[in-house]
């Protein structure tokens, strides 16, 4: 065996490295966003950097659990505890990655009620790229693959952790260079309210342990015109008509034979499909760099937007507007940006005209909602409670079509059957239609 | 050259190729999606100096700013006929002060532009002189503006400004004032388009024509919305532009939040 090696290591060695070379080959090939770059400075009018993307992907929920593990959820501080983290640990080293939990749900809520701590949890999981993104860091993505949370201990123990609830896993990271007085500062002013980790059909929700007051937003509404989204979409710069037809309330604009835009007029929905000759590949990691790209294609305002899930089998993402760490929602789904690529290389958005816009001085009082509990009985009474995937505070966006301002109602919201719904819906109209 | 050799040769190559694909790949993955961004930038910054457009050095620093919620001084009026030595009109919520004897502040004590109002202020001829501060860019040799603050940084509108009348010889002829009180935060601080992107945006836009100095790019706060009695402010970048060829100013205001042009 060892005489063979000997004689024969020069054809073996060859062959590794042909294979690797035809390997890498293959890779680079299909390499994703080569042919995506040279146009966008033209298409669109928006100015890409990867600051922006910052802007979208970052955590929304913030909790502060303190020496007892009593947990509060922040929001509404002035300096903005979210932005506050990303400017610091964007100037934090972050080393020496060390697994310090994986596959017990018991351990995993210890480290979220980890007392003394600051908790920023994105809405679901993203590629650890999106969070180097954000936070301005190196990681390598070979240990930890998406976060969900990022647990920062308030007393200054030089770690850090990330944790995935893709099987309950927490990584621990030495911190150089690691200040807290800026972030200890951010937390003041603003509101606080008792919540509680709890483990439902096996994921850990986000409960109220009492009923909750919390305060309406008001703002304005935008809508952008139609020929935003041709222009940006279906490349019909400066001149030329794009063909179109109108089908009740429908106006469907065409651009050749593989890009269709479709815009119902009576609530603002804007459907957009591309057919790709040669359908971008990418991998878990460069989804959120890609699906970015295409968001900013969109010609849509991005403020107020938030990554809010990804659906990996699907290749589908979701992007929604938040008020201050809040979700919004909406029944046109207004504000609300999804967008999909299938395996026959279909790219399909659908989003809205209709964008949140500048907020408005408050006009309405506080809204008292009851106990988590008392929404789990409800649903446990009209058996549904064994369907939830899971439960959120969201803002009800509720206007008429062409309305200049809104007023943002909190209520809570279930996830069954990967959709989102008001729960007053599921408990008094009997459930989901 | 025997067969060995031959083979050796093609593993030095082979090698030499893979670390090539590898670099390369590693690359395209990893920096490119930020690198070229800065490259358009300064390709776009580079555009605009062949068509004839001087700028200012700029900043592509983000910078963070606040939804605020204010309120127009409305005892401003009433306040100020307290004042003695001239007479006050109101003019949309401006209070017009012109001062029946021009107010010396050269001679024996030479004023900088800066302590105008604090000096009238301080002689009862002006109210709350000292809550703003003096901006030589938007002020002339005849009117000098100072503005109020709203988290730091200027108001750029008129309704919280000063604006000090000078005659040609240096005397203060009077003032117009606008007041604004009662800032609240109306939303957490959020992070603002860096000056930078705002000007390469105006210029992508057709904003910025040819022959055109971009004299200073400012980020201040100005009037976006109302509601009632109370005024919603957002951060704005507001740059000064100077037609090269018949040297006419005027100036631009962009929402730093989401890049669109702020009109008045």
């Amino acid at each position: 065996m060892i005489k063979l090696l000997r004689t024969r290591w020069r054809i073996l060695t060859l062959t590794i490295l042909i294979i690797i070379s035809i390997g890498l080959s293959g890779l680079v090939w299909v390499m994703p966003f080569r042919d995506d770059r040279i146009n966008e400075i033209h298409l669109t009018h928006s100015t890409p950097t990867a600051n922006q993307q910052a802007m979208v992907y970052v955590p929304t929920t913030v909790i502060k659990t303190g020496n007892n593990r009593e947990q509060q959820l922040l929001f509404g501080q002035p300096q903005n505890v979210v932005l506050t983290a990303q400017e610091s640990l964007q100037k934090w080293e972050l080393s020496q990655a060390h697994q310090v939990a994986k596959g017990k749900i018991d351990v995993y809520r210890d480290y979220l009620r980890q007392s003394n701590s600051l908790l920023l949890s994105y809405p679901s999981a993203v590629s650890l790229k999106a969070f180097n993104t954000t936070f301005n860091q190196k990681l390598p993505t070979a240990g930890l693959k998406s976060v969900n949370h990022i647990l920062i201990p308030l007393n200054a123990t030089g770690k850090l952790y990330l944790m995935s609830d893709q099987n309950w896993t927490v990584y621990r990271y030495n911190v150089k260079a690691e200040k807290l007085s800026k972030l200890r500062a951010a937390l003041t002013g603003g509101e606080q309210r008792p919540v509680e980790y709890r483990q439902i059909n096996n994921q850990m929700i986000i409960t109220y342990p009492h009923a909750i007051s919390l305060p309406t937003y008001a703002a304005k509404v935008n809508y952008q015109n139609v020929t935003t989204f041709t222009q940006a979409l279906l490349n019909n710069s400066r001149s030329g008509n794009l063909a179109s037809r109108k089908d009740g309330q429908q106006v469907i604009y065409h651009n050749g034979t593989n890009k269709r835009l479709v815009y119902n007029r009576a609530n603002g929905e804007v459907k957009f499909e591309n057919y790709l000759d040669k359908p971008k590949q990418f991998t878990y990691q460069e989804a959120d760099g890609h699906f970015y790209r295409r968001l900013q294609r969109t010609g849509l305002v991005l403020e107020g937007l938030r990554f809010d899930s990804y659906r990996l089998n699907q290749k589908q993402i979701t992007y929604r507007t938040y008020v201050e760490g809040f979700p919004v929602y909406n029944e046109h789904n207004y504000g609300v940006i999804e967008m999909q690529q299938n395996q026959q290389g279909l790219e399909e958005m659908v989003f809205s005209d209709a964008s949140l816009g500048t907020p408005l001085p408050r006009t309405t009082g506080d809204v008292t909602l009851p106990a988590t509990a008392v929404v789990f009985n409800a649903l446990r009474a009209n058996g549904e409670l064994k369907d939830v995937q899971n439960i959120r505070i969201g803002y009800q966006w509720k206007t008429n079509r062409r309305a200049n301002s809104v007023i943002l109602v909190p209520t809570y919201y279930v996830k069954i059957g990967n959709q989102w719904e008001n729960y007053q819906a599921l408990v008094h109209e009997g459930g989901k239609q | 050259m025997n067969f060995k050799r031959i083979q050796l040769i093609f593993i030095v190559a082979f090698f030499i190729l893979d670390l090539l694909l590898l670099v390369s790949y590693l690359w395209g993955t990893q920096f490119i999606a930020t690198g070229s961004n800065q490259d358009n930038q300064a390709a776009v910054i580079k555009e605009m100096h062949g068509n004839q457009i001087s700028l200012p050095p700029l900043s592509n620093q983000q910078q963070s700013g606040y939804y605020m919620q204010v309120k127009v001084d409305q005892n401003l009026l009433t306040a100020s006929q307290n004042l003695k030595g001239g007479t006050v009109r109101d003019t949309n919520d401006l209070v017009t002060m012109t001062y029946d004897q021009p107010v010396k502040t050269t001679g024996q004590y030479a004023l900088k532009p800066s302590q105008i109002a604090p000096y009238l202020t301080r002689n009862k001829l002006l109210l709350y002189g000292n809550q703003y501060l003096y901006q030589p860019e938007l002020s002339t040799k005849r009117t000098i503006v100072y503005t109020q603050t709203i988290q730091g940084r200027p108001v750029l509108n008129g309704a919280g400004e000063l604006r000090i009348r000078l005659n040609h010889s240096g005397k203060v002829t009077g003032y117009t004032q606008g007041h604004l009180v009662r800032a609240k935060v109306l939303r957490s601080r959020q992070p603002t388009f860096s000056q930078e992107a705002t000007i390469i945006w105006l210029y992508k836009n057709n904003l910025i024509p040819d022959n055109t100095r971009v004299k200073w790019v400012k980020l201040g706060y100005t009037r976006f919305a109302s509601q009632g009695e109370q005024d919603v402010y957002v951060p704005a970048w507001v740059a000064e532009l100077k037609n090269e060829n018949t040297g006419t100013k005027h100036l631009v205001k962009v929402n730093a939040f989401r890049q669109a042009v702020i009109k008045e």
